[in-house]
This record gives C-alpha cells, sequence and structure tokens, in this order.
C-alpha cells in the first residue's frame, strides 16, 4: 500500500493541480501560480544546494535580473514575442550566471556563502541607485508578452487560466529536465563534488568547470521563473534580486528536502501557505516565520521528504 | 578635490574602515573558534544603534547609554547562544545560514515592534561635540577622531589577544577543533558562549558608537553585514591583520566613491555607482587572488 | 627502460619544517617501488607530491619524459598518475558500483553529457565490474560504501585508483587496518597487475613490502638514507639503524 501511494503521489499532485482551476477561483488561481513559479526558483536553487553542495546565498540575483531583462525589452505600447522574450531573459541570465559563477567558485565553503551574497547585493545597489532601469520603483511592464503559435492558437497571459496552465506546464519541464541532468554522466559528476570534491578532483576532474556548468544551467532555470514572476505581476524591482529572496529560497529547499526533486515543490508550497496564514493573523508575521525558520532548520535539517510515508529510494 | 577635502574625506575613510573593522573582526572570531557562520551579525549592530537611541533618551547620559547598552548586548548574546547557537557547532554550514537568517527575521520584526520602522538619530555627546579647526572655514570633528582612536584600541587588544593566548592561536590557523580545544583543557560551552556573546557585544558597541554620526534605519544590519562579508572575503580567513587592511581599504574606497564625480563619456559614473566600488573591489580580488589578500592558499 | 615517473631532488618545506629533503626516485612500468621508513619521515609528503595534490618548494617531476613539476591533482590523474589515499577517501554515501562508475566514467570523456541517464552509456558499467571483478567486491555493487567493513572500504579505495587505469600507481598504505586475510588478497592482487603499472607503494607491512618489492627506499625525516634491491637495503647498516627502536618486523 504504502509502495503504491509513494508511486502514485507525483501522479496524483499532478492531477489535482491540472484539474483545480476548474474549483478555484481566480484569487487562489493566481496565489497557486505564484507557487508553481517559485517552485521552479526553489528547484534550480536545489540544483546548486541540494545536488552540488554549493550553498548559494545570491541566487535571487538571476531570478530578478531575468524580469528586469524583460522589462528592458519590452516596447512601451506593444506586445514581445514571448519565446523570444523568454529565450533572451534566459540566455542574458546564463551570460549573469557565468560572470558571477566564475568568480564565486573561485572560493569555498563559507567564502562562497558571503561572495555569492555580496555579489548579489551588488546587483541590488546598481539596480537600486542608477536610473538605468527605474531605480528604486523598479519598472513597469505594460503590455504583457504575446504567446501564439503562428496565429492560430493564442494564450492569454493576463487570463489567470491560461497563466496557471502556462506556468503548470513549464513547471514539469523543468522538473523533468532536472531529473535528466541528475542521473546523466554530468549529473553524477556533480554528486561525487557534493560527496567528495577532494577525491573528484583527484579522479581527473576539473570541478570548477563542472561547478560552473551547474551554476550557469541554475542560473538559466531561475531565469525562466524570475521571466514568469515578471510577466504575473507586471512590475519588477531591486528587491527581487535581494537576499531576502535567496535567505526564503534556501529555507524552501530544506523545508522539503534538499537533494531530491520532490523536496522543492513540498517546501516551496508549505512555506508559501504558512506565510499567507500567518499574514492573516498579524501583521508582524515575519517574526512567526523566523520562528519556523529557526525550528525547521534546527530540528528537521531533513525536511518534509524526510517523513516516512514520502522516505525516497533505499 | 583640494588638499582639505582630500584630508577630510581620508579620515572619514579610515574612520569608516575601523568600524568596519570591529564588525568584521567579530564575525571572524565567531568562524575563528566557533567554526559557526553567523549572518545575524549585522542584526546585532541594528539592534546596538537602536539600544543607543532608547538608552541614551531615557538615561539622558551618553556614557552611561553607552555602558549599559554593551551589558544589554552581552546579556543578549549569552542567551542567544544558549538558545541556539549552541546547536549549531557541529551542523554544516547551510543549516548555520538558515537559523541566524531566521534570527535576522525575528530581530527585523520585533525591532519594528519596539522601537517602530522611522529614522531616528542620536545627539553627539557633549564632551566630544567639538571641531578640530583646519583652516578658516573647514574643521574636523572631535568625535569622528574619538572614535577612531576607540577602534584602535580595541583593534590593539584584539591584536595581543591574537598573538599571545592559545585562543588567538586556533583565530590564525583559520580553523576550528573542539577536539584541539578540549586538549587545552578548557571547558568550551563556557568559552563559546562567551566569546560569542564577545562578538555580539563588539557588534552592537559598533553600532552605538556610529549612531551618533549616521541615522539610525531599518536596513542598517544588512546593509553592514554586507560590507563586512566583503571585508572578510577580501582580508582572507584567519588574518586579523587581513582584515584590517580590508576593512581600511573598503572603508576609504566606499568614501571616495561618494564624494568623486567620474565622468566617462559625458555620464557621470560616481556617486550613482558608489554602492558598487567596493563590490568591484572584491571581484577582483577573487578574481586575482581567491583566498584574500592575506588569507591562506585552500 | 625508460621511467613512466621520476621524481628529481624534490624538497617540501611547511614554513620551516622541511617534510621532504631532496628525495630523488624513478619507477618503471612493471616494477614496484616501495618507500618504507618510520611514521613522521615524510612518505606521505611525498606521494602527496607526486599527486600534485602539494607543489614541491624545489626539484622536479617527470612523468613519460614531461616535465610537470607543480601540475594539479586533476591534471596529474589525467596524465595516468593515479593514487589511493591512506586514510579511505571514498563516496561513503554512494554505492559500490556508483562509486566506481565516477571514476570509471573520467577516462570516457561523456561527463559533460546532461540528458541520457548514466546507464545508457555500457562502458561504464563494463568498466566498474572489470574493476570490481579484480578487487573481488563484485558481490557488494549495491551496497552503500559507508555501511561496508574498514577492510572492504579500502578495496573500493584502491579500486576508484584502478578505474581510472593509470600507468603509475600511488599506493598510499593500502593495507592499513586490513586483517592478513584481505592483506594477502590485495598483496596477490598486486602481483598479478603489476605487469601494467609502475607502482610506487609506501607500506608499513614489511611482509608485504619484501614480497612485492622490486626496489626499496628508505626515509628517514624527509631524507633517503637507502635505496636499492631489497636484499641489500635489508643488510644495511643505516637501515637498522635508523629502524632501531621500532625495528623491522620480520
Amino acid at each position: 500500500m504504502g509502495a503504491i501511494l509513494r508511486k502514485a503521489f507525483p501522479g496524483l499532485i499532478l492531477l489535482t493541480l491540472v484539474l483545480f482551476p476548474l474549483v478555484g477561483d481566480r484569487f487562489y488561481i493566481q496565489f497557486a501560480s505564484k507557487i508553481l513559479l517559485m517552485i521552479i526558483f526553489v528547484s534550480s536553487l536545489n540544483l546548486l544546494v541540494g545536488f552540488t553542495g554549493l550553498v548559494s546565498l545570491g541566487h535571487a540575483a538571476f531570478f530578478g535580473f531575468s524580469g528586469y531583462v524583460l522589462a528592458l525589452l519590452s516596447p512601451p505600447d506593444s506586445a514581445m514575442n514571448f519565446f523570444i522574450a523568454l529565450l533572451a531573459s534566459i540566455l542574458t541570465v546564463g551570460a549573469l550566471g557565468a560572470i558571477f559563477g566564475a568568480l564565486v567558485l573561485r572560493t569555498k565553503g563559507i567564502f562562497f556563502i558571503m561572495s555569492t551574497l555580496a555579489l548579489g547585493e551588488m546587483l541590488f545597489y546598481f539596480l537600486h541607485d542608477t536610473n538605468l532601469a527605474g531605480g528604486s520603483d523598479g519598472m513597469y511592464i505594460n503590455t504583457r508578452p504575446n504567446l501564439s503559435f503562428f496565429d492560430w492558437w493564442q494564450l492569454d497571459l493576463a487570463n489567470v487560466v491560461h497563466f496557471y496552465y502556462l506556468v503548470l506546464i513549464l513547471v514539469c519541464a523543468v522538473l523533468l529536465v532536472i531529473r535528466k541532468i541528475i542521473y546523466s554522466p554530468f549529473g553524477r559528476v556533480l554528486a561525487g563534488i557534493r560527496i567528495n570534491e577532494h577525491r573528484t578532483k583527484a579522479l581527473g576532474y576539473n570541478t570548477y568547470k563542472f561547478k560552473l556548468v551547474c551554476f550557469v544551467i541554475a542560473s538559466m532555470i531561475a531565469a525562466i521563473s524570475g521571466f514568469l514572476a515578471a510577466v504575473q505581476f507586471g512590475v519588477v524591482n531591486p528587491e527581487m534580486v535581494g537576499w531576502h529572496v535567496s535567505g526564503h529560497a534556501l529555507m524552501m529547499v530544506i523545508l522539503g528536502g534538499k537533494g531530491t526533486l520532490l523536496g522543492p515543490v513540498l517546501g516551496t508550497t508549505a512555506l508559501m501557505l504558512v506565510e499567507e496564514g500567518f499574514q492573516m493573523v498579524t501583521k508582524h508575521w515575519q517574526l512567526l516565520t523566523g520562528g519556523v525558520i529557526v525550528l525547521v532548520a534546527l530540528f528537521f535539517p531533513n525536511g518534509l521528504v524526510g517523513l516516512k510515508f514520502l522516505k525516497k529510494r533505499p | 578635490m583640494d588638499a582639505v577635502t582630500f584630508f577630510i574625506q581620508t579620515m572619514n575613510g579610515i574612520q569608516y574602515g575601523l568600524l568596519l573593522f570591529l564588525v568584521a573582526s567579530g564575525l571572524t572570531l565567531i568562524f575563528g573558534i566557533m567554526g559557526v557562520i553567523n549572518i545575524a551579525h549585522g542584526s546585532f549592530y541594528m539592534i546596538g544603534a537602536y539600544l543607543a537611541w532608547s538608552l541614551m533618551g531615557w538615561l539622558g547620559n551618553f556614557w552611561l547609554g553607552l555602558f549599559v547598552g554593551i551589558v544589554v548586548a552581552f546579556l543578549l548574546g549569552l542567551i542567544l547562544e544558549w538558545l541556539f547557537i549552541r546547536f549549531l557547532y557541529d551542523r554544516d554550514h547551510l543549516q548555520q545560514v538558515l537559523v541566524t537568517y531566521g534570527l535576522i527575521l525575528i530581530f527585523s520584526e520585533l525591532r519594528s515592534v519596539i522601537w517602530g520602522d522611522d529614522v531616528h538619530s542620536v545627539a553627539i555627546p557633549a564632551l566630544l561635540d567639538g571641531s578640530i579647526q583646519l583652516t578658516d572655514n573647514l574643521a574636523y570633528p572631535v568625535y569622528r577622531l574619538w572614535l577612531s582612536g576607540i577602534c584602535v584600541v580595541i583593534a590593539i587588544l584584539m591584536f595581543l589577544g591574537i598573538q599571545h593566548t592559545r585562543l588567538g592561536m586556533m583565530i590564525r590557523a583559520g580553523e576550528s577543533d573542539r577536539e584541539m580545544t578540549k586538549a587545552l583543557g578548557i571547558n568550551i560551552g563556557l568559552v563559546y558562549r562567551f566569546i560569542f556573546a564577545l562578538g555580539v557585544s563588539l557588534a552592537a558597541f559598533s553600532g552605538m558608537i556610529a549612531a551618533p554620526i549616521s541615522s539610525i534605519f531599518p536596513g542598517m544590519g544588512g546593509q553592514i553585514l554586507i560590507v563586512s562579508f566583503v571585508v572578510v572575503v577580501i582580508g582572507g580567513l584567519g588574518s586579523i591583520k587581513g582584515a584590517m587592511v580590508a576593512a581600511l581599504l573598503v572603508g576609504l574606497i566606499d568614501t571616495f566613491g561618494k564624494v568623486m564625480t567620474l565622468n566617462i563619456f559625458g555620464v557621470n559614473i560616481f556617486p550613482e555607482m558608489a554602492g558598487m566600488s567596493i563590490f568591484t573591489l572584491m571581484a577582483v580580488i577573487l578574481l586575482f587572488r581567491p583566498q584574500g589578500i592575506f588569507g591562506k592558499e585552500y | 627502460m625508460r621511467a613512466v615517473i621520476e621524481a628529481v631532488a624534490l624538497t617540501k618545506k611547511f614554513s620551516g619544517l622541511t617534510a621532504v629533503s631532496g628525495v630523488s626516485l624513478s619507477c618503471q612500468r612493471g616494477m614496484i617501488h616501495a618507500v618504507i621508513g618510520p611514521n613522521g619521515a615524510g612518505k606521505s609528503t611525498l606521494i602527496n607530491l607526486l599527486s600534485g595534490e602539494l607543489r614541491p618548494t624545489e626539484g622536479k617531476i617527470v612523468v613519460d619524459g614531461m616535465t610537470v613539476t607543480g601540475f594539479g591533482p586533476t591534471k596529474m590523474s589525467l596524465l595516468g598518475v593515479g593514487r589511493s589515499y591512506q586514510r579511505t577517501n571514498i563516496y561513503p554515501s554512494l554505492s559500490v558500483l556508483e562509486n566506481c562508475n565516477i571514476a570509471v566514467q573520467s577516462r570516457l570523456d561523456i561527463s559533460m553529457r546532461f540528458l541520457g541517464a548514466l546507464n545508457s552509456y555500457p562502458d561504464v558499467e563494463v568498466g566498474s565490474k572489470r574493476v570490481m571483478e579484480r578487487l573481488q567486491i563484485d558481490t557488494l555493487g549495491h551496497k552503500k560504501a559507508s555501511e561496508l567493513s574498514h577492510g572492504e572500504q579500502r578495496q573500493v579505495e584502491i579500486a576508484l585508483a584502478l578505474a581510472t587505469e593509470p600507468k603509475v600507481l600511488l599506493l598510499d598504505e593500502p593495507l592499513a587496518g586490513m586483517g592478513a586475510e584481505e592483506s594477502s588478497k590485495i598483496v596477490e592482487l598486486l602481483l598479478e597487475i603489476r605487469s601494467d603499472f609502475a607502482v610506487i607503494l609506501v607500506e608499513h607491512d614489511m611482509d608485504a613490502v619484501f614480497a612485492l618489492a622490486d626496489k626499496l627506499t628508505v626515509m628517514l625525516n624527509g631524507e633517503v638514507i637507502e635505496s636499492g634491491k631489497p636484499d641489500v637495503v635489508r643488510s644495511s647498516y643505516r637501515v637498522q639503524e635508523a629502524y632501531l627502536g621500532e625495528g623491522i618486523d620480520e
């Protein structure tokens, strides 16, 4: 029974998600889209933290910057082609990821944590203090990109249900790609680096190169998420690249269970729901969030996937 | 920029650098001895500044406020170590980051509950509220000189402590080793609690003495934390000398970045980009000397 | 026959302390060159210099006629210098098979492939099976490395080194902590495969050393005090003197 339940679990989740817009109202569908796009971001961070052992506190840089790319590219009063805009965001952020990665991966341990945080904040100050992209107010995306297949089928991204299904498809695609990566030869080297980088080097792997490629991939996946966030809210601001976004995502990785595919899905959903609840209770909800983070990190480091009935393969 | 302005900015830069050293050295102290990365360190700086504002208001005396503030911060450090930090010694960096990140949220929200979200300022104590006349129309505030002086005194005490004690030896080695500490025959539980409280007091003290010359605002903890990280990365691990040099470098570059205007192709780069200058320095260091200026190779 | 690996006057100083001082040695294919000496003689430092994990203060290292001084461990491994560690240095949370896979994969030029699962590359499993059979750990393939006995973990340690198909094998106390039976298995294995490698062996087990070594170098306080054929070294007065107090177990 347990085994069947475990096998069917992802399928059940997916079925619920596909059917959800039929029953949920507008507000909840929007909220669900927000959770889903965050799952993409948290999964990309999990690729670094959980699968490769690189604890980054600056990952939001890629999330937020991707939104900025869309905002900067969008013409003021007409729509952009969705695929071109998305590709442009992913590639630009990938280039930024390569530069940041090349620098921070020269350090290890806490220096890696510190320098990722510092570089992320550098981007924050850059966006906040200069007038290149709207300064501290950020930028609006007046017209959402246009998603159509050769004029015969079109998605309306301002329609919450359409947008929801788009995000759902992308979540599934991203999770499949990450799954592919971790079981690939490349992914096995990442596992080697996470478990014992010293030996992996001695076996003839240029671990710097592998970590850099992984860092760039993770930044590009984060770009998908940031792009969707910008489309959903129609606005970007410097806080999107700030370290609180990175910190929260890190928390979601741990809460769900690092180094597992399902972890980010569970962790993101759980934390966002809990925070939503806290916000209804008190204005000072961050106090409760902080408490939850401390308690989870101290007493629950294996996350939700560590729970008995969700136990991963033996 | 004339010579007098240059002199004043240099003094300001050094003074900011010395302050940064105090904050960053607390961070290194806690990491060097206990192996804990404490990203809530900036919060203690923020708490120090708000404490200064409250205490100096209630007690009506800067010096008394300073003293009570240090005691409060030390007690806070003891309590926090007992409640949370002591569980982190054998955990990985990820857990340490998360627990201390949770503490940041808690402190930030508590600050909002206790003190509100307004910007405040603290008056310079009467004793130091003067200026030294440099030229007919330029003067340098005595308080800033006093602040630099006190930082230098603390720095010298730290240098001596690190050169001449066995705990200092561990910081220089750049690694914490509970077994080794045990071998020294010390009650590590108590030593760690004391060291953590010391680090907290150091950060809070920095916030308190900085309060009269800078505004007190909600985001000040995050700001100082990130600049301290830049200092530690530039200086390198296990090197107090490195932390000092890096702190001064960062202080000077940041200060001059804010007053200089660099005109490239008709675009004024500074001071808009002042916030970027120290990060650029860090990027250059990472590129050419990833272990930091005085750090040992990994 | 030309030496596959050669060290010329290697010196390593750690802030004042000289761990290895002017050590020269060489090894050819098919030969086992044992390095012995009391603890702290600098044997492990020597291995770390040869494997590229430490950078020599002075001297040079030559592999296949090419000077490789200052190359890091990754480059050395790719040049065909494989090593095992004195303190077991494997992937504890992976299975034995997965451990070997990572090592085998390093020679197949597939490691930058993202999308096909590792299972779809039969060469990897073939290579791993072969090396596991050699070390007689093929029945343990699906066991987690951390759950193995100490001796079995030592075998995985050597398997990782062999799986990279090196020309030079640096073995840093391969028998450390092994039982008599396991030790003799490893000695037999080394005798069997010796013709394919140049082996530099650091070992405390003197029975094994004299059973295996073609050449013996004795180190003391970072220096070579004697080097030559085992019989000659055994009867050397200086070696006997150096070992006085510790005694060669025979």
